[in-house]
Parts: structure tokens; sequence; C-alpha cells
């Protein structure tokens, strides 16, 4: 589960800290930084998972507007099993449009795991540690991507390894019925942040998994009246199309409503990415959705967590707002041109339920 | 109503740790979540038993409208009072909003927890309890209650040994909305 992201000197975010509970709802104004905070999660994942390149992931025009510097800091700490790690990168823009790590770092209760620094005389040196914490070898990198991606999986660095399938298994998407392509080209083994390809995501994960339509099938009946199946029909090669039955007729996928695809879209997040040792990031899931269908979903999230799996939510929807934010909101605020800042909901002696504190500009406000 | 539909249930609660109970109860009968409805106290701990004792009233009367098959499931913790205050403030409230107190026969469940649903929660996960004692620590952060749930259930169907009083007198009101 991931506890804490800290950033610093990214966009509205200076010496910023958000600290995350296995579900919590995010919420605040328009432009406070909500979905930039999460962004960072989803960065840094690439980084270090996927080994892109620092210059893909991070512009020198995301440096926060009134601060001069030219270094940003990261820190993610993610417990897993009981472990606690704590991910740490400085990163600095030099130069027209170039930008390097300074420093990376992985830590395990608090001892090294990965050491990578730029040395004084200008080397950018790696210190590999075992599970064990000695030190392992040293070796030259490149500054502009995550050494840690690179690692081979080693029978003496299994913790660094869990560490990095863990951030694997976080999931930062936005539901856009609009964008979805109902024709898969190929199987995908990861949504996008737009879930514009979830039907090649789809595709992969009825692969892996045997009977996962099943538990899927039951909660979509439920949610959208009259569903039976879905199918991939073979339109080429390697082309499927997926088509949706609802009642005795099939269905393209883009023929259904907005609010049908998003649905769809909703239960299968839940029985492919909200599972024990998993993270799923959702910014806004409600767009679209009716009010019938938002608590019954909520809910199941509910036991998912309790489960073992690891929600965010962003949301302005009252719905999900009156549900959760005693429990486990986090309220962002902004005044313009300063930082933006996060803290839990605090309770209040008003009886006014939370988005009607929303909507009258009290949020979270302590008395 | 098509057959083997459960009815509509309105769960009337404090807190979330109520709601997991209940409703993992009544996924063991049969009920989907999309034939339920949990109305939860908004403005989250301390002020719960208030929203409860407030809002029974019109939940009773849209039950009473009888526009579908519902049944109603409220769950008050008495923290420092007894069962029987808590009640009698339920029946206050009704009485107040105008309408008849609820009959035997209406599919009303008044739930009252005491000292809380942590004491039912700590019991059902095999531990002896007090009444007068606080279970909230032990109990811990909030659960699914799916094998709390399986044995409140069972216990109601059978016998509860050693089942503080509270639990005990949940039994029948689990029965009038076809829980028991």
């Amino acid at each position: 589960m991931i506890t804490r992201i800290y950033a610093d000197n990214y966009k509205s975010l200076s010496n910023f800290t958000l600290e995350l509970k296995s579900l919590s709802l995010i919420l605040g104004e328009n432009g406070t930084g909500k979905t930039t905070a999460v962004e960072v999660v989803d960065k840094l994942r690439r980084l270090v998972v996927e080994g892109q390149s620092l210059g893909d992931l991070f512009a020198r025009k995301s440096c926060t507007r009134w601060d001069e510097r030219l270094q940003q800091k990261y820190e993610l700490d993610l417990t897993e099993q009981g472990s606690e790690y704590r991910y740490l990168l400085t990163l600095e823009f030099w130069g027209v449009d170039g930008c390097r790590i300074l420093s990376e770092k992985l830590l395990l209760g608090g001892k090294p795991l990965f050491e990578a620094e730029l040395a004084g005389d200008g080397d950018f040196q790696t210190q590999l540690y075992r599970d064990d914490h000695s030190k392992g070898p040293k070796l030259l990198s490149d500054w502009e991507r995550s050494g840690l991606a690179r690692l081979q999986a080693r029978h003496d660095n299994t913790k660094l390894v869990r560490f990095r399938q863990r951030l694997n298994e976080v999931f930062w998407v936005t539901v856009d019925p609009w964008g979805m392509k109902g024709r898969s080209e190929s199987e995908d083994a990861r949504p996008d942040p737009t879930l514009s390809n979830w039907v090649s995501w789809y595709r992969h994960v009825l692969q892996e998994e045997n009977g996962f339509f099943v538990g899927l099938q039951k909660d979509v009946e439920q949610a959208i009246p009259g569903f039976r199946d879905l199918q991939l029909s073979k339109v080429g090669s390697s082309q499927r199309d997926l088509r949706v039955q609802l009642g005795s007729h099939y269905y393209d996928l883009m023929e259904l409503s907005e609010g049908q695809r998003t649905l769809l879209v909703l239960y299968i997040l839940l029985h492919r990415a909200i599972r024990s040792g998993q993270t799923l990031i959702l910014d806004e899931p409600e767009n679209f959705v009716t009010l019938r269908e938002m608590q019954p979903w909520l809910t199941a999230v509910q036991d998912r967590v309790a489960e073992g799996a690891q929600v965010v939510l962003i949301s302005h929807h009252p719905e999900f707002v009156n549900y959760l934010a005693a429990d486990c909101g986090i309220v962002f605020s902004r005044e313009a041109g300063t930082p933006a800042r996060a803290k839990r909901w605090e309770e209040s002696e008003s009886t006014l339920a939370p988005a009607e504190l929303m909507a009258r500009g009290l949020l979270g406000a302590a008395e | 109503m098509p057959p083997n539909r459960k009815p509509y249930a309105v769960l009337l609660v404090e807190d979330t740790q109520q709601e997991s109970l209940l409703r993992q109860a009544l996924y063991l009968k049969g009920w989907t979540r999309h034939d339920m409805r949990i109305v939860k106290s908004p403005a989250g701990a301390g002020s719960g038993k208030a929203f409860v004792l407030s809002q029974f009233p019109s939940e009773l009367r849209e039950l009473r409208r009888q526009l579908r098959a519902a049944v109603l499931l409220a769950v008050v913790d008495a923290d420092q009072q007894t069962t029987g205050e808590v009640l009698a403030a339920l029946k206050k409230s009704v009485a107040d909003s105008g309408q008849a107190p609820v009959a035997s026969e209406e599919p009303v469940a008044r739930l009252v927890p005491r000292r809380n649903v942590e004491t039912w929660l700590w019991f059902l996960q095999g531990h002896l309890v007090n009444e007068g004692e606080d279970y909230k620590n032990k109990v811990g952060e909030v659960g699914c209650w799916k094998d709390e749930a399986a044995r409140w259930l069972a216990g109601c169907a059978s016998s509860f040994d050693n089942a503080p009083p509270s639990l005990a007198e949940s039994c029948a009101e689990l029965q009038r909305v076809g829980l028991s």
C-alpha cells in the first residue's frame, strides 16, 4: 500500500506531503492540485518499473512557477507484506532542456537497497545492496533513467524486486467513455490512463485468468439491465471487436450509452485492479453513472479494500463525498499563486452533510 | 416483484462498522448490493446517534408508503445508555413526527448494540465481552465482517452462548425483517 507521497517544486506542490490510507477520497475545489499529487505516483512508476527516460516524464516547465530552484524532489513510501519501503528521487534541470537524476535511493526499514548519486567528479555512480543490506557491486550508470528499472532479478535482491513488482500493481486511470475503442489490435498488459485501450487490456486479462468473466458477469448483470455477455469477435488475424449482449441482441461497444460503457469499465476495474496487493487511483469515476449505481459500486470497493486492496478516489460527487468523506476524506486547498495543501477531513459540529459543506465552500473547515 | 427478489433494504446506520456488519448479514441471506440503500451518518463519529434518531421517522414514513416491498434496519449504539433508553428515544422520535409507533408486524429492525457495535464484533470474533466496556480499540479498523455476520446469523438461528444481552435481543429484530 502507498502510505505517503512527497513532492517538492513540482507544479503546485511545494514541500508537499500526502498521506494515504487503504481507502482515500481526495476532494477539493478545481485547481487545488488533486490530480497533480496522484500523477506523481504514475510518473515514478513509469520511471522505476517501465524504465522511461526522465526527460519524457519530467519537464522543466513542471517546476513550481514561483520557485526559482531547478531541482525537484520526490518520495514514495510503500508498505508491502509488513515491509516499509521509501523511494527517494532528486532530479535537476540543466542547460536548455536537460534533466538528470542527482540522487535515487531505495530504503527498506531505513536501510539501503539501492543508491545512485551524481558524484562531485561528474560520474553518476550506483551502489547496489543485497537483501541483507550488505554492499554489492558499484557501477557507473545513466543519469537519465532509473537504475532500479534495469536491474535483473537475482537471488540476493528479492526485496528490491518486490518493491518494483508492487509499484507495478499501481493503476492510475480516468474513465473517458468517448475515448474508448471497441476494437482491439492486440493484447495490452496494462490499461492506459484514459482506458482507451481497455478492450485490449480485457483481452489480455481473459487470456491470463480462466474464469475472470464469470465473477464479472454476476456484478455487471445487476448493474446493467439485460446484460448477458461480452464477446471478442475476430475481425482480422489479430483484431477483435468487443460486442456486448443485452437481452437477446449483440451491440458494438460504442453503441452502448456512455453510462453503460462506464459501468462496464468500473466493474472490470473492480475485478482486475482492486485486489489485495494492488492500488487503484481513479479520477472522477462517477461521471456518467446514475445515482442508483454509485453506492453499489462503492460498497463493492469498500469490501475489496477490507480484503487488502488500496483505492484512491478523486471525486466531487455528493454521493461519493457523503459516503466517504468522514471516514477517509482528504481535502485539498490552494489560494492562487500559492502551494497546494492537503489535510484530513475534520469532524465538526456542523450537522450539514459533507457535500453541503463543500457546496458552501466550507470544505473540512475546522472551527 | 420477481420471484426470489428480496425486499428493498434500507440500512440506517451511524458509521461504516455498523454498515459493514449489517451488509454482510444481508448478503448471506440473499440480498445483493442493488437490493439495498445505506443511509449513513455523513458527519463522522460522535454525531451518528443523533443522525439515526432524526432520520428514523422519515425512513419509517417512507416504508409505510409501501411504494415497494421493503424492510428498514436501524442501528444505534447504546454508548452510555441502556438498550431500553435508546429504544425509547427511537419511539419518541416517531411519536414526535406524528406517526403511529412501530407495530410488531412491521418489517422494521431496531438494533441497539451495547456498548457499541464493536462489542458485538469482538464477541463474534470469539471473545467474552462485558457490555460496560468499550472494545473499539480491540476491533480496530473497519473490516469486511463476513465471518462475524455468519456467526451472528448462526447464533440467532440456534443459540448464543454467553452472548451479550443486546446481541441476543437483536435476533427477534432480525426475524422481523427476514434475516433470522
